[in-house]
């Protein structure tokens, strides 16, 4: 029983080493992993014009490789990094909410004004053509008239 | 001048053009990817740049009938000249509210006085509500016809400024041109975009200049 408690221990001590694998294998492997150690070397001002080239499967796993990284160097940046991400989330979930509002109130604005106006020119057509056509003598009214016509 | 309604052809045809803005606005919605820096907010250009267009041309087209106007005298290019500007006013309307709520966004404020595009597009608008006034005050139908027509010219003058001024000057808050620096899904939503307000744009002047023909016509009716 004792053998098979140690057996187990090293088991697991070595499952540890085999993950953290040796970092300069793993950039020369993982193309994601080679860009993210190229972003982190950038200036700030060119990082963010590498970051909006990035697609989103892109930055997913370059975000989960640097905070892997970040964790295997100090285990208890793993706390941080959850803290961070779920405050970081209401964050961007309220940014998103305001520019979606924007966008919101310039379809509705711009809507409203054009459609407006569209139906403002059906209406004004509309009665337009009603006043003119009333005030247009009908077919009969020109035959009764007590005018001379010559016929 | 005879009353006839328009034929089913026609109707057909102005129905169609009717909901090509809410087309192009849907395609805008959907189709093309979201810019990640900003967000949902960035589906303003597939409106703001395509009504900005239209209300560049617009006193364009004014200032086009306003020479023809002043060669031939005819009241027919007035119409034209009147009906060109009333929908280049709208769509600058729709310029100067869309940019602003887009620039709340972007930039943080929703105006920038500093900046040659924004004031360009500015003297244009007053150039605009210009036009209305010298066309308002002026009661001779002769001489309000003439003001208009050289009033449509200067406006156009106006639109050129800032056509000019997006790709002359250097960037302070407002873009430059992007034209040639779009991924391809966002050029096509972009052009579907110009495409539908152009085509809109068409619907609303032929109603506009059929109904402001009629006024004409019962006005002279006495």
């Amino acid at each position: 029983m004792k053998a098979v408690k140690i057996l187990v221990v090293v088991g697991i001590l070595l499952l540890m080493g085999g993950l953290r694998a040796a970092p300069e294998d793993e950039i020369a492997t993982d193309p994601v992993a080679a860009k993210a150690e190229a972003l982190v070397k950038l200036a700030p001002r060119q990082q963010k014009d590498e970051i909006e080239r990035l697609s989103v499967e892109d930055a997913r796993s370059m975000r989960d490789y640097l905070i892997g990284k970040a964790i295997r160097e100090d285990p208890s940046a793993g706390a941080t990094f959850y803290l961070y991400e779920h405050l970081a989330s209401i964050a961007a979930i309220d940014l998103a909410e305001k520019r979606l509002h924007k966008l919101l109130m310039v379809f509705v604005i711009v809507l409203g004004l054009f459609t407006g106006f569209f139906i403002y020119l059906l209406i004004a057509q509309n009665r337009l053509i009603k006043r003119l056509s009333q005030n247009q003598p009908s077919e009969g009214a020109i035959r009764s008239s007590p005018v001379y016509r010559g016929d | 001048m005879s009353l006839k309604p328009l034929s089913n052809l026609t109707l057909a045809v102005l129905a169609i053009s009717a909901f090509s803005v809410f087309g192009s606005v849907l395609f805008g919605l959907y189709y093309p990817p979201v810019i990640v820096a900003q967000g949902e907010a960035h589906r303003i250009f597939y409106i703001h740049v395509p009504v900005a267009w239209v209300a560049l041309y617009s006193p364009a087209a004014g200032a086009v009938a306003g020479l023809l106007f002043l060669f031939t005298r005819s009241e027919r290019f007035d119409t034209l000249v009147l009906v060109s500007m009333k929908l280049g006013l709208l769509f600058a309307l729709g310029v100067v509210i869309t940019g602003p709520i887009w620039a709340s966004t972007e930039w943080g404020v929703y105006w920038n006085w500093k900046d040659p595009r924004l004031m360009s597009f500015f003297i244009l608008l007053l150039t605009m509500g210009g036009f209305f006034l010298v066309r308002g005050f002026t009661e001779d139908p002769r001489r309000q016809s003439l003001y208009s027509a050289v009033m449509a010219i200067l406006c156009t003058g106006a639109a050129g400024l800032t056509w000019f001024a997006i790709r002359v000057t250097s960037p302070d808050t407002h873009p430059s041109s992007v034209l040639g620096a779009m991924s391809p899904r966002i050029r096509l939503a972009f052009w579907v975009g110009v495409i539908g307000f152009h085509i809109f744009f068409l619907l609303l002047f032929f109603l506009t200049y059929r109904i402001e023909a009629l006024r004409k016509w019962e006005r002279e009716k006495g």
